[in-house]
């Protein structure tokens, strides 16, 4: 009788977990656990780590989420934070700028978007708050969503290819960057994942 | 037994190299106005009344359209516009501003690099599903590429939209003037 309860609450709580990742635009979920960015003391969209040359890192910090909801309240540090120090020459585009260098207009784009990074991709939390190194992107559109409510949406990407691994120079926060990285792969791979079964799943 | 197998592959050469010759010295026009032909990937068939051909001769005389010494000239009649944009209404409807009019127009052909005329585009807005500005990886240059619907009007969701005979003459249309040598309903339709 008891091992009976427990396989149905285990069976309604991924059921709960699947119904909260078809929540039509929405990105907060189950699957989310992306640490708060800061850059230069500006709090970015996480994703515009993507578009960073680590060269130009003076100082990478890790935040704990303790630290972090202290600092920034429950829901923004829930996940921890990094804080991300540039050198004086390196350049930043914010979205305004970013989407004027793609010929449109940043006070009419839609505030849903998704960003391709190469070999991964996924939602913004807020595109208007990505902030990106001027020549990363090559890719700037406006394409029509095919979830509901069926508006317009941002798809921005940068270069896919990476660079050879014998080209990579190393940084002295290479440790830290990789696992900041990976928090982002594995999301896009299971919502990659969670996609792909979509059309199995109904058969 | 191998002789006939090279003429067979002979004649094979020719029909396909037959059918990228096909499209020299043609016009497209939407009601009497000429429009760019990598229209016809844009088009929606369900608001076209008919598509007719004529000689340039014969649609001189009878349209009254500037098509003197033109071999081929193919009308698409549409009473119903509702749908339809110019090339600079899309671009405003996407949200670009006024540079993005003179960027180069890509609309991924295997025939051309970039359209000649993109001011002569015309699009129903709902077979578009999307507007780029991309960078090109080798030299750099920006330009626009605009994605649409599937490629077929007359397969997919559009079969059973609109007129039969506009849809296979639409697509007739795409393989006519891009050259696909391997597109069905061209080569049933291309003797039309």
């Amino acid at each position: 009788m008891k091992k009976a309860a427990l396989i149905l609450l285990i069976m309604l709580t991924c059921l709960f977990k699947v119904k909260a990742q078809h929540i039509p635009g929405s990105r907060i979920d189950s699957l989310d656990h992306r640490p708060l960015l800061m850059i230069n003391g500006k709090k970015v969209d996480p994703l515009s780590f993507f578009t960073l040359d680590r060269q130009q890192f003076k100082n990478f910090k890790v935040i704990t989420p303790e630290q972090a909801m202290k600092r920034f309240g429950y829901d923004a540090g829930k996940f921890g934070a990094i804080e991300i120090t540039l050198v004086k020459e390196a350049k930043l585009l914010n979205w305004t700028q970013l989407a004027k260098r793609f010929y449109f207009i940043a006070d009419q784009l839609p505030v849903n978007g998704h960003f391709n990074w190469g070999y991964g991709g996924l939602d913004f939390n807020d595109p208007r708050l990505f902030a990106a190194a001027p020549s990363t992107i090559t890719y700037f559109s406006i394409g029509r969503s095919h979830e509901a409510p069926y508006g317009q949406v941002v798809w921005i990407a940068q270069r896919g290819v990476l660079p050879p691994k014998k080209e990579i120079k190393p940084t002295p926060f290479d440790k830290e960057i990789g696992a900041f990285e990976q928090i982002f792969i594995i999301e896009s791979n299971k919502r990659s994942a969670i996609e792909n079964a979509k059309p199995l799943l109904q058969g | 037994m191998i002789k006939a197998f090279r003429l067979l592959m002979v004649l094979l050469v020719i029909a396909t190299a037959s059918g990228r010759l096909y499209a020299q010295n043609a016009k497209l026009y939407l009601n009497n106005k000429e429009i760019a032909f990598q229209s016809v990937h844009f088009l929606d068939a369900s608001t076209i009344d008919s598509i007719n051909f004529y000689t340039g001769t014969e649609a001189n005389a009878k349209l009254n359209l500037q098509t003197t010494g033109v071999d081929s000239v193919y009308v698409i009649f549409e009473r119903d516009l509702s749908d339809v944009v110019s090339y600079y209404q899309l671009l405003e409807r996407y949200h670009l501003d006024n540079r993005a009019r003179a960027l180069p127009l890509d609309l991924n052909s295997g025939r051309y690099d970039y359209v000649k005329d993109p001011q002569l585009m015309m699009f129903s807005i709902n077979r578009v599903t999307r507007v780029a500005v991309e960078m090109a990886y080798k030299t750099g240059i920006d330009y626009i590429n605009i994605d649409h619907m599937y490629n077929r009007p007359y397969m997919g969701p559009y079969k059973g939209i609109g007129s039969a005979k506009a849809r296979r003459t639409l697509t007739w249309l795409q393989g006519y003037f891009e050259g696909y040598g391997d597109n069905f309903y061209y080569k049933q339709y291309k003797g039309k």
